[in-house]
C-alpha cells in the first residue's frame, strides 16, 4: 500500500509546502502583536528557548511518525499507539476540521476585505465612517468608524459568503490531486508570500519614524522574564505557529521518501516559519510607529482594523498598500487552510480508502456547511459591544476551544503516546536512521518529559485564567438579550467537545480498509 | 503663554467650547511629516480639559509590561512630561470616579498614542534584531543547503 502512495516531486516542493502551512494569519499579524505584548525583545528568549525545546523536537516527532509509517495522522499514531494513539489521531483531525471550517470563514472575510480595497477608496473604506443600518437598533443605525465599521457592515450581511465559495473552490482544487497540485500551488505562493512581505517591509521602512518602530519592537523589556505570563506566551507561540498538534505535518512528511532527514526537515520548517515571523514583526511594527497605533494581540483586530486603520492614513500609495496586504494574508491563508484539509481528506482516505475525490468532496460539503455557519449574519450586538454577528461570535467561541485548548490536548497526548506507549526511542532511531543530525538521549527526555511538562504548564495556565466558562461575561453583555444568547458559550463547548471527543472514538473504532494489515502488524 | 492663551489655543484648533476641550493637542508632533517626540526631550502638550481630569502616560500600552506615569499641568498650560524611553505610549485623561460597590475606577476621558523616537546612540533593539535574524536565516540556509546536497548527492 506505502508503495503506491503519492510523493512529493522534490525536497524544495515539501519544504514549500510545510512551511507554507505554518506560515499563515498569525505569522503576519500575531506574532508582531505578541512580541509587542509580551516584552518586546525580550521575548526573544523565552522565544528560542521554546522553539528549541518544544517546537523542533515536535516537528522532528510528527515528520519522523508520518515518514515512518506513511500514513496519515490517526492510522499512524494507530501504529504508534494502537487504539487510543489512532483516538488521538482523530481527535487531531476533527480539531483541525473545526479550525479549518473557520479559519476559511476568516479568509473568505480577507477576500471581501480585498474586493473593498480594489473597488473603493482606501481614505473612504479604511478612514472615516461607515453607516451602519442597524447601529445601536434605532431607526435609521447610525455611523461607525472605519475599518471597523467596514468589517461589520459586511459581515452582517451575506456578501462576504460568495468570498467563502471563492475560497473553498480554490481549496478542494488545490486538494484534488493531492502532493501534485499542493506542490504546485505552494511554488507559486509561498515565493510570492516572501515577495510581498519584503515588498511591505521596504514600503514600512520608508515611512516616516519606520526604523525606529523597528528599534522599539527589539528592545529588551527585561522585567518582562520575571512574569510566568510571558514564558507562557511565547510557550504557546511557538507551538501554535509550527502548526502543531493538527496532523498537518504527519500527513505532509508520509509522503516523503523513506530515507528522508526529517531532522534537517524539521529544523528548515521551523526556521523558515520564524524568519518570516522576524519580517512581519519588521514589517507590521514600521508601519505600527509611523502610524501611532499600539496594537493589541488578537489576529482578527490586527487583520481587519488596526493595520488597515494605519494604511488608510499613509500619505501616498494606501490603495496599494490595502491591495498588497490583504493579497498577502490571502494567499498565506490559502496555503495553510489546504494543508488542514489535506490532514483532514488524507486521514478520511487512509482509514476507509474511499477514491480520493468523493472524500474531498464529502470533507468539503461538510466544511462549508461549517464555514457558513460562521459567517451567519444575523446581528446580535446592535451596540458593538463585542462580536456584532452570531457568526462571529461563534467564530470566538469555537476558536477558544479548538485553537487554545484542542491543540494542546493533542500535544500532551501525542508527547504521551509517542513518547511512553510505543517509545520516544524508536521514533529516535527511524530519524536516525537517514539524518546527518543524530538525536540523543536529550532527545528522550524532551519529548517523554520536558515537552509534556511545558505542555501541561501551559495548559494549567489558561485554565486558571478563565472565569466561568469562556464567552459567558462577553455574551451577558450584548443588546440583545434573547434567552437563547445565554446558552451560547456552553452550547458551543459542547459542540466542540462532543463532536470531537465522540467523532474521534466512533471513527476510531469504524471498521476501516486498513484494519486487517494493522492487526497483523500490532500482532507480528 | 499663560494657561488661557494656551486653553484659547486648543479650543481654536478642535471647536470646542473655550476651557473644556476634549482632545489633547500634540504641539510641534506630526508623524507624517516626520516630526516626533524625542526621548529624553520635553514634549508640548495641551491637555484635554473637564472636571477633576487628571493625566498619566502609560509606556508599553495593551502589554504585560505596561509603565504608568502620572503627569501634572505645568504653569503654562502644558503637560509636564519628558518620555524616558523611544517607543509607544498613551496618554490619557482620566477621572477617579468611585463605583457603585464603593471602589474607586478611573473612567477614561480622552486618550492618545505617541510615538516617541529613541535618543541618538540607542542601538540596543537593533543589535537583539540582528542576533534574532542570524539564528533564524543562518540556520535555516545551512539546513536546506544541507537538503538540497543530500538530494544531489
Amino acid at each position: 500500500m506505502s508503495e503506491n502512495r503519492a510523493q512529493w516531486k522534490s525536497k524544495m516542493g515539501f519544504i514549500l509546502a510545510a512551511s507554507g502551512s505554518a506560515i499563515g494569519l498569525g505569522n503576519i499579524v500575531f506574532f508582531p502583536a505578541n512580541a509587542y505584548k509580551y516584552g518586546g525583545g525580550a521575548f526573544y528568549v523565552p522565544y528560542f528557548i521554546a522553539l528549541f525545546l518544544i517546537g523542533i523536537p515536535l516537528m522532528i516527532t510528527e515528520f519522523g511518525l508520518g515518514g515512518m509509517f506513511k500514513k496519515s495522522f490517526p492510522m499512524a499514531m494507530r501504529k504508534a499507539g494502537g487504539g487510543f494513539g489512532e483516538f488521538v489521531g482523530w481527535f487531531a483531525i476533527l480539531n483541525a476540521g473545526f479550525i479549518a471550517m473557520y479559519y476559511i470563514t476568516l479568509l473568505g472575510w480577507v477576500a471581501g476585505m480585498e474586493f473593498l480595497a480594489l473597488t473603493q477608496p482606501v481614505g473612504e473604506t479604511f478612514d472615516g465612517v461607515t453607516k451602519i443600518p442597524w447601529l445601536g437598533g434605532k431607526e435609521g443605525g447610525g455611523d461607525y468608524p472605519n475599518p471597523a465599521g467596514a468589517f461589520f457592515n459586511m459581515i452582517s450581511t451575506w456578501t462576504p459568503l460568495i468570498g467563502v465559495m471563492v475560497v473553498w473552490a480554490l481549496n478542494i482544487l488545490l486538494v484534488s490531486r493531492g502532493t501534485k497540485t499542493i506542490e504546485a500551488a505552494v511554488k507559486i505562493f509561498v515565493p510570492a508570500m516572501w515577495i510581498a512581505m519584503l515588498v511591505l517591509i521596504v514600503q514600512g521602512l520608508s515611512l516616516p519614524g519606520g526604523y525606529e518602530g523597528v528599534k522599539f519592537l527589539f528592545t529588551p523589556e527585561p522585567d518582562a522574564l520575571l512574569k510566568p505570563q510571558v514564558w507562557q506566551g511565547a510557550m504557546s507561540q511557538i507551538f501554535f505557529t509550527l502548526t502543531l498538534g493538527f496532523g498537518v505535518m504527519t500527513a505532509y512528511a508520509s509522503y516523503l521518501p523513506k530515507n528522508s532527514d526529517h531532522t534537517h526537515n524539521a529544523l528548515t520548517t521551523s526556521l523558515l516559519n520564524c524568519g518570516f515571523e522576524w519580517i512581519a514583526g519588521i514589517a507590521i511594527f514600521s508601519m505600527l510607529f509611523a502610524f501611532s497605533i499600539a496594537p493589541k494581540a488578537s489576529t482578527l483586530s490586527m487583520m481587519f482594523f488596526i493595520v488597515p486603520k494605519g494604511i488608510a492614513t499613509l500619505p501616498a500609495g494606501a490603495q496599494v498598500f490595502a491591495i498588497g496586504f490583504f493579497f498577502l494574508l490571502l494567499i498565506a491563508g490559502l496555503t495553510s487552510s489546504i494543508s488542514l484539509l489535506e490532514a483532514v481528506v488524507s486521514a478520511a482516505h487512509d482509514k476507509f480508502k474511499a477514491k480520493r475525490m468523493k472524500t474531498l468532496l464529502i470533507c468539503s460539503v461538510f466544511g462549508f456547511a461549517g464555514s457558513v455557519c460562521f459567517a451567519i449574519p444575523k446581528v446580535i450586538d446592535n451596540g458593538l459591544v463585542q462580536g456584532g454577528t452570531l457568526g462571529l461570535t461563534l467564530l470566538d467561541l469555537v476558536d477558544h476551544w479548538a485553537f487554545t485548548y484542542g491543540l494542546l490536548i493533542v500535544g500532551l497526548l501525542e508527547c504521551i503516546v509517542i513518547g511512553w506507549v510505543m517509545g520516544s526511542e524508536k521514533i529516535k532511531d527511524f530519524v536516525n536512521l537517514n539524518s546527518r543530525i543524530k538525536l540523543g538521549a536529550w532527545f528522550d527526555i524532551l519529548l517523554r518529559f520536558v515537552v509534556p511538562g511545558l505542555i501541561l504548564f501551559v495548559l494549567v495556565w489558561v485554565i486558571s485564567q478563565e472565569d466561568g466558562i469562556y464567552g459567558h461575561k462577553a455574551v451577558s453583555g450584548i443588546s440583545d438579550t434573547s434567552k437563547w444568547l445565554s446558552y451560547l458559550p456552553l452550547s458551543a463547548l459542547l459542540i466542540w467537545a462532543i463532536a470531537t471527543t465522540v467523532g474521534a472514538y466512533l471513527l476510531s473504532k469504524a471498521k476501516g480498509h486498513d484494519d486487517a494489515s494493522v492487526a497483523e502488524e500490532e500482532q507480528a | 503663554m499663560n494657561i488661557f492663551s494656551a486653553l484659547l489655543l486648543c479650543a481654536l484648533f478642535s471647536g470646542q467650547p473655550v476651557l473644556q476641550s476634549k482632545k489633547f493637542k500634540l504641539l510641534d508632533y506630526n508623524p507624517k511629516q516626520d516630526v516626533f517626540y524625542e526621548q529624553g526631550k520635553e514634549a508640548r502638550i495641551l491637555p484635554a480639559t473637564g472636571e477633576g481630569f487628571r493625566y498619566r502616560v502609560i509606556f508599553r500600552p495593551n502589554t504585560e509590561v505596561e509603565k504608568p506615569e502620572d503627569l501634572g499641568v505645568a504653569e503654562d498650560g502644558h503637560l509636564h512630561w519628558t518620555p524616558k524611553w523611544g517607543g509607544l505610549y498613551k496618554l490619557l485623561a482620566y477621572v477617579p470616579t468611585e463605583q457603585e460597590d464603593g471602589k474607586m475606577k478611573d473612567i477614561e476621558k480622552a486618550k492618545v498614542i505617541i510615538s516617541v523616537r529613541f535618543a541618538e546612540g540607542s542601538y540596543i533593539g537593533i543589535i537583539v534584531m540582528i542576533l534574532a535574524g542570524l539564528i533564524l536565516f543562518v540556520g535555516s540556509y545551512f539546513s536546506i543547503r544541507s537538503l538540497l546536497r543530500a538530494e544531489r548527492g
